[in-house]
């Protein structure tokens, strides 16, 4: 690497972990492959402990055959596939970001789940990128309780 | 020859860490006080050739002690050791007679370096080898007992969050100063661990009266997580706005947009002060307006938040000459305190190498 990749790296790095989003690698046996620090403040799982362990073994509380059901899906039309807070309130069970003054206790979130094609253009990776949305979510539930009052 | 030596601070972390900073065979005897006064006083019996002080203390603060240093021509050489890095503290202090600045937390090379610098240490004063581990068998005795004392209330250190809060504290008071160049005026963070009740008291006066805005911002990290309140009186807008070079008719959206950034300003601050001393990563959220979007009741009534204890830091900074005061409230969960206060212990070792 000639000194100026290095210096790429280094910022796309800082870049990558300072991102308030989540973002995740996973191969084609769901172990974790790369791990952000989005992903390493919200769980309290280091980068270096989650590089390897199938995200299965590190949250159990995750619906295997439907999230494996999602990734095959994006494998093989080669292309992204979106799981929303509307469906599903979250994948991984972070705590809100704000566990103080917020209404509700967990982090809603969000999820676009991409294929990562090799050189080869094989898809051997996949990348789970995870959204905060719990603002928005917190606001909509409120929104419609309020709408259920004045109907009712 | 034995030198006397007092290290005057309210916070008995910050006293132990200063004794530990001290070369390591230095033949000095130690006397403790935790205001000027007490120093004024040991200075009077002869105790202190050499005085350690801290600026931000109750009774008599530094600068008081300083005065009265200087007023009566009292017997001992000063060496400020302070969390407020503000340019102006430094020559205040200096005006004041005292001899050096040191920045908390307190690194030994650095005291080692200024006491070399001013003669204070000579090679003679360094005694052999024998002597030292005595002296050190002797301050490991008050390290367990204080281990002891700081654990006393809820489990909670509260001693040793105050002074890690002071060092954080410093930081940030230093930056606003730089941003809007004025002179911030430090207070003593106050460490309590509150109630979910008490807690629902500062948030309902942030709703009920109309001219308090409040600004908070999640944080989590290591295992640690929380919330930082920055709360702002209104009557500082317009002062505020004409710090900041904002021109024009200050606006509702101005007004929301300058709250922000200083709160921004407050907690990155902060919490970048409070995590590098304690070796830890936090990410943080995006600020919200407390109020704003939500009530603050509906945050309050809230049943789902099962609210238990909270570690709650307060800091009421003000600007020196204009009429601005905003509070700076950090608020730590239950489930972060075992953790920190492993932190803490280690922070506290750490320092006897």
């Amino acid at each position: 690497m000639s000194k100026s990749d290095i210096g790429d790296f280094h910022w796309m790095l800082t870049m990558f972990n300072n991102i308030d989003v989540g973002m995740v690698v996973i191969d084609n046996n769901y172990a974790i492959q790369s791990w952000n620090g989005f992903m390493v403040h919200h769980s309290n799982i280091d980068a270096a402990d989650a590089k390897d362990k199938s995200l299965f073994d590190l949250f159990p509380s995750i619906d295997q055959k439907w999230l494996v059901r999602k990734i095959d899906t994006v494998k093989t039309i080669e292309n992204q596939a979106f799981i929303t807070w509307e469906q599903k309130p979250f994948l991984f069970p972070f705590e809100n970001y704000r566990p103080i003054t917020s209404t509700v206790e967990f982090m809603y979130q969000n999820i676009t789940i991409i294929p990562l094609p090799s050189l080869t253009g094989k898809i051997d990776k996949i990348s789970l990128i995870i959204y905060d949305v719990t603002d928005a979510a917190a606001n909509r539930i409120e929104l419609q309780k309020l709408r259920a009052q004045l109907t009712s | 020859m034995t030198i006397p030596i007092i290290i005057c601070d309210d916070s008995s972390f910050a006293r132990k860490q200063m004794a530990r900073a001290l070369p390591a065979n230095w033949d000095v005897s130690i006397t403790y006080a935790e205001n000027g006064e007490r120093a004024i006083e040991a200075i009077r019996k002869g105790l202190g050739d050499i005085l350690f002080l801290d600026l931000n203390m109750p009774v008599l603060d530094g600068y008081g002690t300083l005065e009265i240093i200087q007023a009566e021509d009292l017997p001992t050489l000063t060496i400020v050791v302070s969390g407020d890095i503000q340019p102006e503290a430094h020559q205040r202090v200096s005006a004041l007679g005292a001899l050096d600045f040191i920045q908390k937390p307190t690194a030994k090379g650095k005291v080692l370096e200024i006491l070399t610098n001013y003669g204070v240490v000579r090679p003679e004063d360094i005694l052999q080898s024998q002597l030292l581990e005595d002296s050190a068998s002797d301050l490991q005795d008050t390290i367990s007992d204080d281990k002891l004392r700081l654990s006393d209330d809820n489990g909670v250190k509260l001693d040793a969050y105050q002074e890690v809060a002071n060092v954080a504290m410093g930081r940030a008071g230093d930056l606003l100063a730089r941003v809007l160049d004025v002179t911030v005026k430090l207070p003593i963070p106050k460490v309590n661990v509150l109630a979910s009740s008490e807690l629902h008291m500062i948030l309902k006066a942030t709703d009920e009266v109309s001219s308090i805005s409040a600004v908070c911002q999640g944080f989590i990290g290591s295992g640690i997580s929380g919330e930082a309140l920055v709360l702002f009186y209104d009557s500082a807008a317009k002062e505020l706005a004409g710090l900041m070079d904002y021109q024009g008719d200050v606006t509702d959206a101005i007004e929301r947009e300058m709250l922000i950034d200083l709160s921004n300003i407050l907690v990155g601050a902060f919490l970048k002060g409070f995590s590098e001393q304690l070796d830890l990563d936090f990410s943080q959220s995006h600020p919200e307006l407390l109020g704003l979007h939500r009530s603050v009741a509906e945050i309050i009534h809230s049943e789902q938040r099962k609210w238990q204890e909270i570690l709650a830091i307060e800091i009421n900074y003000s600007i020196e000459e204009y009429d601005i005061e905003c509070d700076l409230i950090i608020l730590i969960t239950q489930q972060s305190l075992p953790i920190l206060n492993n932190k803490l212990i280690y922070l506290l070792d750490e320092s006897i190498i």
